[in-house]
């Protein structure tokens, strides 16, 4: 019989197991081979018409069915199936010479501070940082979409993506930053620039190696199964998602 | 004041450095242990340069930049790569073996099966072209030199 993986936050629902094999000559069949083992998970994986929920992917040998046949789409014994759910947030048109400027600028100034000794310009950046995370965008981007695009000097480089990622660094960024200028003030300088070079370290990683923490992050805690990421939602909400604003 | 100046800014260099240089190491370490792995090759063709890309389904970057730009690749250069896409959300093992520590992560390996370069994160097309252009001159020139040498000592 073919196996199911069961993403972290569902795992619950399957009395802790991370693969659950299941019978069914489509896929069809073989969610409902699932759901007939562990009837809690219809709620969250179906809506209240029967239908796949939007956020709910499910994978045939690394192709998402939706590509495919649906749930008409054959299963054979020897296919690896795979429940994904969709990243919160979704995709969007993200503007990444806008993110580049802002980790260019956040480098920059954070070694022009530690060289001029000025833990208020380190308390500056990790302002800006906040602020740009809680209105969701980059917290240095004005640079770039004020000075630095009308003029040429930088291009446009607009991508589908999702920008979670990105404000998560962004806001553990402002955090680390905040903490660093915090030990600053209060004299503790050797704990204060370990941080702030910490924050130089990752943005560098990002901006010129092209690895990004956060995803890193998400990608261990996935492999993980952190026990902290599954959470007891909403009934239409799917586990690990933020809920549903109520009109 | 100019002095503490002069002394910081030397200390900031030198904290780059070394972080630059632990990041080199660390990737010359992970391709260097990959050097003898050839488990997750075994369809790839013999005497042309591959890349071995690591994503999972749930990776956005993967999908939306990384996949196009490995498409992209592959129309300029047709026969003359290819791609090996390992899931390794579904093969961790593989993921593991390799040393994977984020996704996307993309190796090339050259026309002899040996890894050579490691890129943690996405990479463009043109990065992975310039990669792979590197990897296989540097055979081409110890050939040519070798030839010339051997020349050299035909004529004398």
């Amino acid at each position: 019989m073919p196996q199911l993986k069961i993403p972290s936050p569902l795992r619950a629902y399957t009395d802790g197991q991370a693969e659950v094999a299941v019978a069914g000559e489509n896929v069809g069949q073989v969610l409902e081979s699932l759901i007939q083992q562990h009837p809690d998970l219809r709620q969250h994986l179906f809506n209240g018409h029967g239908e796949l929920r939007p956020f709910v992917n499910l994978y045939i040998n690394s192709e998402d069915v939706r590509h495919l046949q649906k749930m008409d789409t054959p299963v054979k014994e020897a296919d690896r199936l795979m429940i994904v759910p969709s990243i919160a947030g979704g995709l969007e048109k993200v503007d990444h010479s806008a993110i580049r400027t802002n980790q260019a600028l956040i480098i920059g100034l954070s070694i022009l501070a530690f060289i001029l000794n000025l833990p208020w310009l380190v308390a500056a950046v990790a302002l800006v940082m906040a602020v740009g995370t809680v209105t969701k965008v980059p917290g240095f981007g004005f640079v770039y979409r004020l000075f630095l695009k009308p003029r040429g000097l930088v291009k446009p480089d607009v991508l589908e993506d999702n920008p979670e990622p990105h404000r998560f660094a962004q806001g553990f960024g402002a955090v680390v930053l905040g903490l660093a200028a915090f030990a600053l003030f209060l004299g503790a300088a050797t704990f204060g620039w370990i941080l702030v070079w910490l924050v130089i370290f990752l943005a560098g990683l990002n901006l010129f190696a092209g690895f990004c923490a956060g995803c890193a992050i998400y990608y261990w805690l996935g492999r993980l199964s952190v026990p902290g990421f599954v959470k007891m939602p909403p009934a239409e909400t799917f586990p690990g998602m933020r809920p549903k604003a109520k009109a | 004041m100019l002095a503490d100046l002069l002394v910081r800014a030397i200390w900031a260099l030198l904290i780059a450095s070394i972080l630059v240089s632990a990041y080199w190491a660390v990737n010359w370490l992970i391709v260097n242990r990959a050097r003898s792995k050839r488990l997750g090759l075994e369809d790839i063709r013999p005497n042309i340069p591959a890349i071995l890309y690591f994503t999972t389904p749930s990776c956005v970057p993967c999908k939306t930049i990384q996949r196009p730009a490995l498409a992209r690749l592959q129309e300029r250069l047709p026969d003359s790569i290819q791609v090996i896409e390992i899931n390794a959300a579904a093969r961790p093992d593989l993921a593991d073996y390799w040393g994977v520590l984020s996704v996307p992560t993309t190796f090339i390996i050259d026309a002899r099966g040996r890894p050579r370069r490691i890129n943690h994160g996405v990479s463009s097309a043109e990065k992975l072209q310039k990669q792979i252009e590197e990897v296989e001159r540097q055979p081409f020139t110890f050939r040519a030199i070798l030839s010339k040498v051997q020349k050299k000592r035909n004529y004398s």
